[in-house]
């Protein structure tokens, strides 16, 4: 924290406003690809062991083609599961800047742990033979990976939902009183929840409507997936509103608003149509209906998300309110800086505008004759003793004389533009008299 | 038959859910949100533009249990003349012409207050580094507009500031 501390600057509401979005989007495909990892790993290992125990080709087969789903190549690990957490840390950075919150400094941690844990599962993948006989050492790579990644999430998950309890955070300093909260125990068990029920969804999905994947094509196969992927989310769907509901009733009053009640409200009924959707996957076997649960699916997790943002919004008020203060006053001292700047500059200097009718305005004027312009000692005359008009036509010339193309706005500062004037007027006093007459 | 069971069931066990947090929201309306105010009072106005001390308006911080709301007369010695054209100072000064306090809706209540022992001037006086401030239980109120209670004001929210604090966490320093 003391790094943006430091080197950050106070944020605009409006900058904050759009941070927010890219907040939710950025969790929105972080939170969906570590579910679908989480989940995956885990069906995958219960699948290997269970291989061992019952010889079921089917097991093996699919514990590999779960891998292959969800960490196909090192770039889709990287771009999906790492490169996210670095805009967010940076969004937090910015949003609780000034506070005292632990998380900027548990974010990089968790995403270092994370890190890891795609690498070992990479490992776990990259031993996973195609005939589906895998061994005890890729068991144990893969339950390693499966133990760091499910650390790195409880350490992501307390990085964000603590923030939801500002009245505590100063006495977050230890460890212990930091990691142990009821509220980031159940989003953590929701989150758990919502990795099997993804990746149920996201099986009927990808192995079935990917383009270059699916169908399919083995009958038996695709029917001990679909009933697989089926039966593993329905269960977790049943349960997540129940671990939804201890969620809200722990956190703290001052994260909550009727908004989020009514997203909680909005994610159970989509709950129930995918539940729906699912349970028509299991008894009519139409595997167009995984396409249905999954983007609901994907829904529900906005829905989660956008509320999860506004948990915090709420929790933050204050904090963010004084800094949108700080930010308007600083904008305000910038804007005086600039005015005075401005004011310095504005000082009239003929030799200035000499120098710039040189440069500038002779392309087209000279004072004794017509060249693109009319000749400026016939002109300047009428502007005589009207130095402001003379300024204000130099900022915004406009067509004056047929006779004449019209005028270009020269794009001059202001204090060019009256130091020409100042001369160009001192000049014609100088040399005489004319009509004003102008382009 | 089964299958429009099951759906059934379903149906009725989600609608549950969806009822159960509408309700949860509905409390959260009628009984935890920031309380709406007779009069839009304005504490980032009056403290965060115009500068004014906690103990202006609420004057018994230091000498009393309670922090004091100001009355309708302490609000017309500067209303009376400031800002007479704004609708809400309109409203202020209705209360004073009919001689009716304002029905100000409480934000900080101490749940089980029965029970609990509360004194703003102990807390206030209290011999601690750094001193207590008001913010330190009612937010940075020269921020907001609209107030709303920051603190849980629960025991154990309490009881961990009296631990990191070194006062005492006897039960009878605040049961009596």
């Amino acid at each position: 924290m003391e790094f943006f501390n430091q080197f950050g600057l106070p944020p605009s509401e409006s900058y904050l406003e759009l941070m927010r979005y890219l907040l939710v989007m950025t969790l929105l495909i972080h939170v969906t690809y570590m579910s679908l990892v989480a989940g995956s790993t885990i069906i995958s290992l219960i699948l290997n062991s269970r291989d061992r125990d019952v010889r079921n080709t089917h097991f093996g087969r699919l514990a590999k083609d779960l891998m292959d789903m969800v960490v196909p190549s090192r770039v889709v690990v990287l771009v999906f599961g790492i490169l996210p957490l670095v805009p967010m840390w940076l969004i937090y950075g910015q949003w609780l800047y000034k506070s005292i919150a632990s998380t900027m400094f548990l974010l990089p941690v968790a995403a270092g742990v994370i890190a890891l844990a795609l690498v070992v599962i990479l490992i776990y993948r990259a031993t996973m033979r195609d005939d589906g006989d895998n061994s005890m050492a890729n068991f144990g790579i893969g339950s390693a990976g499966l133990m760091i990644l499910l650390a790195g999430m409880y350490i992501l998950a307390t990085s964000t939902v603590r923030l939801n309890d500002p009245e505590r955070w100063h006495l977050m300093q230890s460890p212990g009183r930091l990691m142990v909260s009821f509220n980031v125990i159940w989003k953590y068990v929701y989150f758990l929840l919502g990795a099997v029920c993804a990746t149920g969804c996201g099986m009927l999905f990808f192995f079935f409507h990917w383009p270059g994947r699916g169908p399919v094509t083995d009958a038996r196969y695709a029917r001990f997936v679909k009933n697989l992927a089926a039966g593993l989310a329905m269960p977790c769907l049943i349960l997540m509103p129940v671990i939804g509901f201890f969620y809200l009733v722990t956190t703290p009053i001052v994260a909550m608003s009727g908004a989020v009640y009514g997203l909680a409200t909005g994610t159970v009924i989509l709950m129930f149509i995918i539940f729906v959707y699912l349970f028509q996957t299991l008894l009519a076997e139409r595997s167009s209906y995984g396409v249905h649960a999954f983007l609901l699916f994907l829904g529900v997790l906005l829905l989660v998300g956008v509320g999860d943002q506004l948990n915090l919004v709420n929790a933050t008020a204050e904090h963010t309110a004084a800094r949108i203060v700080e930010a308007e006053e600083a904008a305000a001292q910038i804007a005086l800086e600039r005015e005075a700047e401005r004011a310095v500059a504005a000082v009239v200097d003929v030799a200035r505008g000499r120098e710039v009718f040189e440069t500038v305005c002779t392309t087209c004027h000279r004072m004794d004759e017509r060249l693109v312009g009319p000749a400026l000692n016939t002109v300047l005359p009428g502007y005589a003793g009207r130095i402001d008009d003379l300024i204000s036509y130099l900022q915004k010339p406009s067509k004056k004389n047929p006779d004449f193309p019209p005028m270009p706005a020269p794009g001059l500062p202001l204090s060019d533009v009256k130091s020409v004037a100042s001369y160009l007027l001192g000049e014609t006093t100088d040399s005489g008299t004319g009509e004003n007459g102008g382009h | 038959m089964k299958k429009f069971l099951a759906i059934s069931a379903a149906a009725g066990f989600f609608a549950f859910f969806a009822a159960v947090f509408l309700a949860l929201g509905a409390d959260w309306y009628r009984n935890k949100r920031a309380p709406d105010q007779p009069i839009a009072f304005s504490h980032k106005i009056h403290v965060g533009k115009v500068g004014l001390k906690c103990e202006t308006c609420h004057k018994y911080t230091h000498q009393s249990t309670f922090a004091g709301i100001p009355s309708v007369q302490k609000c017309m010695s500067c209303h009376a003349q400031v800002a007479t054209d704004r609708p809400e100072v309109q409203k202020l000064s209705g209360y004073w012409e009919r001689q009716e306090p304002i029905p100000w809706n409480r934000v900080h209540r101490i749940r089980i207050r029965e029970h609990v022992f509360f004194s703003h001037k102990r807390h206030m006086k209290a011999d601690v580094d750094p001193k207590l401030e008001c913010a330190n239980c009612h937010g940075e109120v020269q921020y907001v507009d609209k107030l709303r209670r920051v603190s849980s004001l629960e025991m154990g929210w309490c009881v961990s500031c009296h631990v990191s604090k070194g006062a005492s966490t006897d039960c009878l320093t605040c049961h009596r």
